[in-house]
């Protein structure tokens, strides 16, 4: 199928699911922008005016942190059975399984994407951002939809095979969310944990939004953007060679 | 077998095997592995998978002009060849393809079951014939939203449409162009009789035009309406190629009296 072919049925099925998800809805589209909106407003309250979190501009700190978060959380979610509940349409005509993860992760990039610039316009007057940091955005942008559509692809595959999958994923993204420093300066986990900072995934992607827009240091981005560069290339051989690996049963086994 | 305007091959099979690795399939949970693990560990870890064979060592080709009838009863791999040959279990270097390949398995498939006929309609379409404009796409969806003649309920929620509804709608879209090569697996099913009339004149036209297909019914007169070749799939591989009245008459013969060939007992 060629590139254009790609393209339309790609973008069919990202403007159905975005249809399809708030039809019947009083909100409707709102509702992207209400989620984000709560989880943020709530945290910023709960952790800056109530823990007293003592950290400078902490409401980008949050921003840069916990939206790329609901993102990654969002997508890996929501795809995970996806093969499972596309069932009857994969099996009745020719789609292209990874079409339909594909779709649901841009879907969920757009409900990122949109609080996200609402948050940040919100917050521009009132902070000082680099100008190169907000210049370099598309760089995680792109990073973190990547890595995350890959890793998507790779746990909605490993469902069809293993039911558990969908369970385990949401319980370990439970536990990263804490694990991870996303409303939490990476400072206050104690020396002996940080390893666990550097070799968990999800942070090396978050870890490039705080540089570009909490604390903005050339030589720390382009650090930060090796260092995910090398999670994001490890998950793409392993979704890659795990799907051609079973790609032939998939159809079987959904 | 009709010679009508006979050429080039559309589909060229050669010595393809279809097996499926049931080995996976076994739902285990942790207690029953547990018990494998302890009870036999090296039958565990060493058993090979377990595999089926659906089809084995088959060559099959197909020439412009051809509408390929595929006979056989249920299990006999008629599905499963459809499928291998829509790329559905990937790749196989067996199979050559020279054109664009449409395949329809289901007919009464749902997308967005929330959202209205209409929109589905465009679903289906935008996938279909994604390689057309799409001012073309915009001109199948009108066309096909008028012939499956659902009035009013093409605004209404897809959730809410019968069975037959749908297929009248996911028909009419199927039917709307004709492709270099067309699989169609018992798309006839669940339609009304007087719209399957109406139906069958669209489809046979467009099978008419389309440059080979492989057709897939259990309807003896609906296959000797649309096909002028069949084949008969049993024990694994191809028992009959040939004339559509022929095929059907063995098929008859081989299944009709409680499985007479002691071959075919296998399904």
């Amino acid at each position: 199928m060629r590139l254009q072919e790609q393209f339309t049925v790609i973008s069919t099925l990202t403007l159905a699911e975005m249809k399809g998800r708030y039809r019947n809805t009083i909100a409707g589209l709102l509702w992207v922008m209400f989620n984000p909106l709560i989880m943020f407003s709530v945290q910023a309250i709960i952790f800056k005016h109530i823990l007293k979190i003592n950290l400078d501009r902490y409401y980008t700190f949050l921003l840069s942190g916990l939206l790329p978060w609901i993102f990654i959380n969002s997508t890996l979610t929501q795809t995970v059975h996806s093969f499972i509940t596309m069932r009857e349409p994969l099996l009745s005509f020719q789609i292209h399984p990874v079409s339909i993860i594909i779709s649901k992760s841009f879907d969920s990039f757009f409900n990122f994407i949109i609080p996200f610039t609402f948050l940040f316009i919100i917050l521009l007057p009132q902070e000082d951002f680099s100008l190169t940091g907000i210049l370099l955005l598309p760089i995680p942008l792109v990073m973190t939809f990547v890595a995350t559509t890959a890793l998507a692809i790779f746990l909605a595959t490993l469902q069809v095979f293993f039911r558990d999958t969908q369970y385990i994923t949401n319980f370990i993204l439970s536990i990263m969310f804490f694990l991870t420093p996303i409303f939490y300066p990476r400072h206050l986990i104690p020396a002996e944990y940080q390893f666990l900072v550097d070799i968990n995934p999800l942070y090396a992607f978050i870890y490039i939004f705080k540089v570009n827009l909490w604390s903005f240091s050339f030589s720390d981005w382009v650090n930060a953007v090796l260092h995910a560069s090398y999670f994001l290339i490890g998950i793409l051989i392993i979704s890659t060679i795990f799907w051609k690996k079973t790609r032939n049963e998939l159809y079987i086994n959904i | 077998m009709n010679s009508t305007s006979i050429s080039k091959n559309i589909l060229e099979i050669k010595n393809l095997t279809i097996s499926y690795n049931f080995s996976r399939y076994q739902s285990q949970g942790i207690r029953d592995l547990f018990i494998n693990i302890i009870s036999s560990p090296i039958k565990f870890f060493f058993q090979r998978a377990q595999k089926i064979d659906i089809l084995k060592d088959i060559s099959l080709e197909i020439k412009q002009g051809e509408r390929v009838a595929l006979l056989g009863i249920n299990g006999a791999g008629k599905t499963s060849l459809c499928r291998t040959i829509s790329g559905m279990y990937g790749t196989k270097k067996e199979i050559h393809i020279n054109g664009r390949l449409r395949s329809i398995f289901d007919t009464a498939s749902v997308i967005q079951p929330e959202l209205s006929g209409r929109e589905n309609a465009w679903i289906i379409t935008n996938i279909i014939y994604s390689n057309l404009t799409k001012k073309e796409r915009e001109e199948i969806v009108e066309d096909s939203l008028q012939f499956s003649d659902l009035k009013e309920y093409t605004e209404a929620p897809f959730k809410h449409y019968s069975k037959g509804m749908k297929v009248r709608l996911f028909l009419s879209i199927v039917s709307a162009k004709p492709c270099d090569f067309l699989i169609l697996d018992e798309v006839f099913n669940g339609a009304d009789i007087f719209f399957n009339e109406r139906i069958s004149e669209r489809i046979l036209n467009v099978i008419n035009k389309s440059g080979a297909v492989l057709f897939i019914s259990h309807s003896e007169d609906i296959i000797q309406r649309v096909c002028n070749r069949a084949v008969v799939l049993g024990s694994k591989k191809i028992l009959f190629d040939g004339e559509v009245d022929e095929a059907i008459e063995f098929y008859k013969d081989a299944y009709g009296d409680h499985l007479k060939y002691e071959e075919l007992k296998d399904f």
